[in-house]
């Protein structure tokens, strides 16, 4: 038997304020010899990581099977599909190989190509088709000339243009329209450069005429022309104008003339514009 | 570095396995995807081969189509001189016979060479001529003049287009004679042509 101070002393357990019980020396004995964890060591759980990683190959395996053979299995059935269209192409391509030949073969040989021709027969029919005579405008103005007497007409010129307001004629103007400037559009084809997308044609006149007789009464001669010009705007005329009176009374105008002896050798001079052509808006 | 042993020791069975089993998987998706890929590339190619043979049996119907209607017209065409060479002589000839015929007092033409039209108007791989012809003619009454464009509309020698016409009094304060000129005329015809666009103006005689 041992005194507890010498076991005490024994296991080096020091303390001044302790009466050296048995209690004291066991949990000064624990705490001496305490373990840091309770865990297995890398050691000891080798085989159990082995194993693990077993599984987790195992189910990387098996995961990229199901996914591998789903896709290979989609792959199959659309390549048995696609050679499945693919023959029933082919016999349809047979089939229209036959026809093809068959028309090919029985198409004449022809200088001109068929497009050409129909371009050729389309543009000899638009040219036909814009093309444009005076008849009925020289009759419509020949007609209402001789329902308004004491008008004389000097010189008359017809036109035809795409413009409503234009004035002179290509005669006096030396410009043909047939030279105007034409772009294309992104395939090429001709676009017409026109303001707007209006490609009416219209036939317009300018009469130059004068009163006769005139005696100077310039009153009853604008009433001879404001005649003339309401006669024919009641017919399928577009415009009827004057462009030039015997007597400009435009308040912008200068105002010139005489009156007496000299006033019958005053001429009646007016200059008026006519448009034939479908009427729009 | 045994620890890597013992490692490899343990799971090299798994891991052949594994790379046996994957190796056959990607060799049979290679395999699959060269399959499906070879039968759509061959079906494409069998299609774009049909849809081009159809454009060419469509085309080949239109054709035909066109020649069956066309092919009169074209030759029409062809006779009036308005596809082809400009038919020069025959124009002023018309024009000598239809004065004559409407009794014109006196006429006067000038053509000028013939250029490209820049008209809106699709020509294929024609060119569209345009000539420019002047007359000044000298007529007893104005309806001479529409009787001198109606016939030569009949003639049908070619395409043209009256685009301007001046008619002015000879005779200023004396009486309209029956036997002389009373009215002048100065008119703007242009004869149209298709031909092939390298073919510009030549000294040809026709």
């Amino acid at each position: 038997m041992i005194s507890i101070a010498d076991a005490s002393a024994k296991i080096g357990y020091h303390d001044e304020h302790t009466d050296f019980e048995a209690d004291e020396l066991f949990a000064f004995l624990l705490a001496k010899h305490h373990r840091h964890n309770h865990y297995a060591s890398d050691a000891q759980r080798f085989h159990y990581k082995m194993a693990r990683a077993r599984q987790a190959l195992s189910g990387i395996c098996v995961a990229a099977s199901v996914a591998g053979l789903l896709w290979a299995g989609t792959q199959i059935v659309d390549g048995v599909m696609y050679r499945q269209e693919l023959a029933k192409t082919t016999e349809l391509l047979a089939t229209a190989e036959e026809r093809n030949n068959a028309v090919q073969a029985r198409l004449p040989q022809t200088d001109v190509t068929p497009e050409d021709m129909r371009f050729a027969v389309d543009a000899a029919r638009q040219l036909r088709q814009k093309r444009q005579y005076p008849h009925d405008l020289l009759r419509v103005i020949g007609q209402e000339l001789q329902q308004q007497t004491g008008l004389e007409i000097q010189r008359l010129d017809w036109f035809a243009s795409n413009d409503l307001n234009a004035k002179v004629t290509p005669l006096e103007s030396g410009v043909s329209e047939a030279a105007d400037a034409v772009s294309y559009d992104e395939n090429g084809e001709p676009v017409t450069a026109m303001d707007g997308d209006d490609d009416s044609i219209y036939q317009i006149v300018i009469i130059k005429g004068r009163v006769k007789p005139f005696e100077g009464n310039y009153s009853s001669a604008h009433e001879k022309i404001v005649d003339l010009l309401n006669r024919l705007r009641s017919s399928n005329i577009v415009v009827a104008e004057a462009l030039e009176l015997p007597l400009n009374t435009a308040t912008s105008g200068r105002v010139l003339g005489s009156i007496g002896d000299e006033a019958k050798d005053q001429e009646a001079l007016f200059t008026l514009r006519v448009v034939m052509g479908e009427r729009h808006g | 570095m045994a620890n890597a042993k013992q490692v490899y020791a343990e799971l090299r069975q798994p891991l052949q396995r594994a790379g046996t089993l994957l190796a056959g998987l990607l060799i049979l998706m290679v395999v699959s995807g060269l399959f499906n890929n070879q039968m759509n590339k061959s079906r494409q190619a069998a299609e774009q081969s049909f849809n081009g043979l159809v454009q060419d049996y469509r085309r080949a119907l239109q054709s035909e189509q066109i020649l069956l209607t066309e092919t009169s017209r074209f030759a029409h065409l062809q006779a009036q001189g308005i596809v082809g060479p400009e038919p020069r002589l025959r124009w002023v000839q018309d024009i000598r016979e239809v004065a004559q015929r409407v009794g014109l007092v006196a006429i006067n033409y000038e053509l000028e060479p013939r250029t490209p039209a820049t008209l809106a108007i699709a020509t294929g791989s024609y060119q569209l001529f345009v000539s420019l012809m002047r007359l000044k003619l000298e007529l007893r009454h104005e309806g001479d003049l529409l009787r001198f464009i109606n016939l030569l509309v009949e003639r049908q020698g070619g395409l043209f287009e009256l685009s301007a016409c001046a008619l002015s009094r000879m005779r200023d304060d004396e009486p309209t004679s029956l036997h002389a000129s009373n009215i002048k005329v100065d008119c703007e015809l242009r004869w149209y042509s298709l031909d092939s666009a390298d073919s510009m103006p030549t000294g040809d005689a026709q």
